[in-house]
């Protein structure tokens, strides 16, 4: 199975199966999982529909527990949540209900108050690892290898 | 997900108890690699100038200098934090090594990535994308039991663990008087 014969080939095939499963997840996770413009705009039940509002940011506090959240890609929404008290800035996730005027009544929510340092850490340890890959291995392209070096004194 | 530094670190700590120093770096990188694939294109994409600064402006992102499509690229990449798709992906990235590492190349990786979905699957779980069993399933599974930066406390102590096998080996190797390879005695052989 790990063989060099029809490498080319298998590895193709490889690379073929993962595009048509990103490109699959593109199709039907939009549709799965619509945005919340999407779904605001299609909403028609009184009752609200639930709505997960992960790791958005507050830019306004409006007081009287009413909230400006930044989800993905720029939307404004207006949360309501009376015993929240978020301050501007603060990463939020929210679980709610999406009511037909257009705002969102909180039901659950967390604050990730240490999720700036959780980026700084995962940023080094990311390069870390992927320095030490390029300790480790060398790219020869043709063919398109990677090759060990004997150099590496950790790993 | 817990952050990357205590994904890489247990990692570090489990392979160099458990098993042989042999293939590190690959089960190293198959603890970072659900994350790295899954989650940076949307770091990327997010950290767009254009993005950021419509961002800032709060404003929706439908303008001209950036093509609508590359808000879905996120999209794309979101199975790979599944086991089918990690799976094929550790198949893929083998197949870039010689053929006589390959075996052990494809299986670190592998260990390494379900090790990493493993303690993910530990944590609450906010972001709905995580398709662990995708294609079959589109749930994102949790069991709950730590937050989601509950694990920077647990951080230092593994980082430190981490270092003090590294010292001791530096040690036990130059006692040996082997400074660049990993020595026998203190690791085991190979894998």
């Amino acid at each position: 199975m790990f063989s060099d014969r029809f490498r080319f080939w298998k590895m193709s095939s490889l690379a073929l199966v993962l595009l048509l499963l990103g490109t699959h997840s593109v199709r039907e996770g939009l549709r799965r999982f619509p945005e919340i413009q999407v779904q605001r705009e299609g909403v028609r039940d009184p009752h609200g529909e639930p709505v997960n509002l992960p790791l958005a940011q507050v830019r306004q506090a409006m007081g009287e527990g009413r909230f400006l959240l930044v989800v993905t890609y720029g939307e404004l929404i207006e949360l309501r949540s009376p015993e929240a008290d978020f301050r501007k800035g603060q990463i939020v996730s929210v679980s709610g209900r999406l009511l037909p005027q257009g705002y969102v009544e909180a039901e659950s929510y967390t604050v990730h108050r240490w999720r700036w340092l959780k980026k700084l850490v995962s940023l080094a340890a990311a390069l870390l690892i992927l320095g030490l890959c390029g300790v480790r291995y060398r790219l020869s392209w043709r063919p398109l290898t990677l090759r060990e070096r004997n150099s590496c004194r950790i790993c | 997900m817990p952050d990357l530094l205590t994904h890489a670190a247990t990692a570090y700590l489990l392979k160099r108890v458990l098993s042989p120093r042999r293939h590190l770096v690959p089960f190293l990188l198959g603890s970072a690699l659900p994350d790295l694939v899954s989650y940076l294109p949307l770091a990327i994409t997010s950290a767009t100038p254009v993005l950021a600064r419509e961002l800032a402006q709060g404003t929706q992102v439908t303008s001209t200098a950036l093509p609508l499509w590359i808000e879905h690229v996120p999209e794309f990449f979101y199975p790979f934090h599944g086991i089918l798709p990690f799976l094929l992906l550790c198949g893929l990235l083998a197949f870039l090594v010689p053929a006589a590492d390959r075996r052990g190349v494809f299986l670190n990786l592998l260990l390494g990535g379900l090790l990493h979905l493993g303690m993910d699957l530990l944590q609450v779980n906010h972001h709905q994308h995580s398709y662990l069993l995708f294609p079959f399933s589109w749930r994102a599974y949790s069991l709950g039991w730590i937050g989601t930066e509950s694990s920077l406390s647990v951080a230092p102590f593994l980082c430190a663990a981490c270092a003090a096998f590294l010292v001791h080996d530096h040690r036990k190797r130059k006692a040996l008087g082997i400074p660049g390879e990993p020595a026998n005695g203190v690791s085991g052989g190979t894998s």
